[in-house]
């Protein structure tokens, strides 16, 4: 699903955002990426969407070569990965259906299939009686869950979540992973990135951990070890 | 993408763009406006300016002074002479009672000069020839005509020069109003391109989350853009209306009192009303075009995609 050949991102003059990173992802699987702060865990997710652009080496994504994407081809792109924010990133003057709605409209998609698509998501985040309120009259947790809803209108093959539990306390950090696992177990590949401890502990998953934007280690049900 | 589907989105983004600035976007537009005003004064300032010219020019003639020895033979052959020219278009012929009956009258109010004529014996006066050109640029042709040695030593004098130099003072003015603003009019659209810069910077800022979760969500960058070149298109449109609401009165109220001055129909408001489609389009794409720049420079700034 998700390849990386010797990658590495250099930040003007010499900063170094990640080096020599190869990893292969299968599809489905669900990683957690963990490291310190400025360790290169959220450069690598966002290489993964083209938010920013390999210096050096390889990254395909669904067999698709993006080292060299073109910028007409990364809308596409990201209607293939879903992106979920520590911040929400939710637009406050829009209801919750207007929220995930507006992810299909600005993509063209035909208003029937909206239609269709917005209360399924909403189910699917448990937010369903909840899509005409706006997100100042929601918990951070459902805040959250309306940016995961957000994320699966296009279906996608990947689901980048970077910090997702940042913001919230611990009953919606459980209930928001719960949700992600639920995704996970759909087909959906999550690549978490994260330095929660206890939410990467009790996951049981496969741990990519950055130090220095290096792998340092990739452990098949690994543990949150620094 | 269908554009069908899309274009209504676009749409709807566009005059949200205008809305959530509409102080801003005022400006704009009454930027715009004045710039174009400008525009459409060097219009119409270059229709009075032909218009004076066609007055002057409808009166425009040259007479020719025989001298009274004269005989009517050699006349009768100039005045022949003359209408096998093409350059002509009229001659009038004035024989020598009526030339000095047009003398006295013109000279009704000078005294010493009406009593100098009577001490003379008979008429002074030989008869003259009127004649208009075709162009007013034929009178050189024709006064060159006249210096056919046939004719020429009976010709006393010939008058052109006044009103020759009447028409390069009027032509010399318009070009200088003309030159003039021009210079306002590129200053002035200049600053409107400026403002438009501006407003679609303060535009982007204001829609800086949208646009970064159209862009996380796969919007492409066609429909990330459009509405900003639309909203710019909606300042062109806006602005050529305002400025041609404003126009149409001034001219109406200036048709008149023009007319009267220039002594030939002004013929303002027909004249601009025969080509306000064509005036307006143009302008509108002129304008349209420029506003683009200015937004396409300001995204390419501004808008990270």
């Amino acid at each position: 699903m998700i390849h990386l050949k010797n990658v590495s991102k250099l930040y003007y003059p010499d900063i170094v955002g990640l080096k020599d990173v190869s990893l292969h992802i299968k599809p489905g699987e669900f990683v957690s990426i963990v490291g310190q702060s400025g360790t290169g865990k959220s450069t690598l997710a966002k290489l993964l969407f083209a938010e920013e652009r390999a210096t050096h080496g390889k990254v395909v994504v669904g067999g698709w070569d993006i080292t060299e994407i073109k910028s007409c081809d990364i809308p596409l792109l990201r209607r293939q990965i879903g992106v979920v924010f520590q911040d929400f990133k939710l637009l406050p003057k829009k209801t919750v259906s207007e929220n995930v709605a507006f992810a299909l409209e600005v993509s063209g998609e035909h208003p029937s299939r909206i239609r269709d698509v917005v209360p399924h998501v909403l189910r699917i985040v448990g937010l369903a009686e909840k899509g005409q309120r706006y997100p100042g009259q929601l918990s951070g947790g459902e805040q959250q869950r309306v940016s995961i809803a957000r994320s699966l209108v296009h279906r996608p093959k990947v689901l980048v979540a970077d910090e997702p539990t940042g913001n919230l306390d611990t009953i919606n950090t459980h209930e928001i992973m719960d949700l992600f696992k639920r995704i996970n177990e759909f087909g959906t590949t999550v690549i978490l990135v994260t330095h929660n401890r206890e939410v990467v502990n009790r996951l049981k998953q496969r741990v990519i951990t950055l130090d220095g934007g290096r792998v340092v280690s990739d452990i098949e049900e690994g543990r949150y070890k620094l | 993408m269908s554009f069908l589907i899309s274009a209504p989105r676009i749409l709807k983004f566009a005059w949200q763009n205008f809305w959530r600035n509409v102080w801003l976007s005022l400006i704009t537009i009454t930027i715009l406006t004045l710039a174009l005003l400008n525009v459409n004064a060097l219009i119409v300032l270059n229709m009075i300016g032909d218009r004076a010219i066609i007055a002057i020019e409808s009166k425009l003639d040259l007479s020719v002074s025989f001298l009274p020895e004269t005989s009517e033979e050699i006349i009768a052959q100039a005045r022949g002479y003359l209408d096998g020219l093409a350059q002509v278009r009229t001659i009038t012929y004035y024989t020598p009672d009526e030339v000095l009956a047009n003398f006295r009258e013109e000279n009704a109010g000078q005294p010493e000069v009406l009593a100098s004529l009577d001490e003379l014996d008979g008429n002074p006066l030989g008869a003259q020839l009127v004649i208009t050109a075709s162009n007013p640029d034929d009178f050189a042709f024709i006064l060159e005509a006249l210096q056919n040695p046939q004719y020429a030593s009976s010709i006393e004098e010939t008058d052109y020069n006044d009103y020759e130099q009447m028409i390069d003072k009027i032509t010399a003015t318009s070009r200088q109003i003309r030159n003039g603003g021009l210079v306002v009019g590129a200053i002035f659209v200049l600053i409107a391109l400026m403002i438009v810069f501006n407003t679609i910077r303060v535009a982007i800022y204001t829609h800086r989350e949208e646009i970064g979760i159209m862009r996380l969500v796969g919007a492409s960058s066609l429909f990330v853009r459009a509405p900003f070149l639309l909203e710019a298109v909606t300042y062109a449109l806006c602005a050529v209306f305002i400025s041609m609401g404003v126009l149409y009165p001034v001219l109406i109220f200036i048709e008149a009192p023009l007319t009267n001055f220039l002594g030939v129909e002004s013929y303002l408001v027909g004249g601009f009303g025969e080509q306000f489609w064509i005036i307006v389009w143009t302008e509108f794409i002129v304008f349209a075009l420029l506003s683009m720049l200015a937004t396409s420079l300001a995204m390419r700034k501004y808008l990270r995609l």
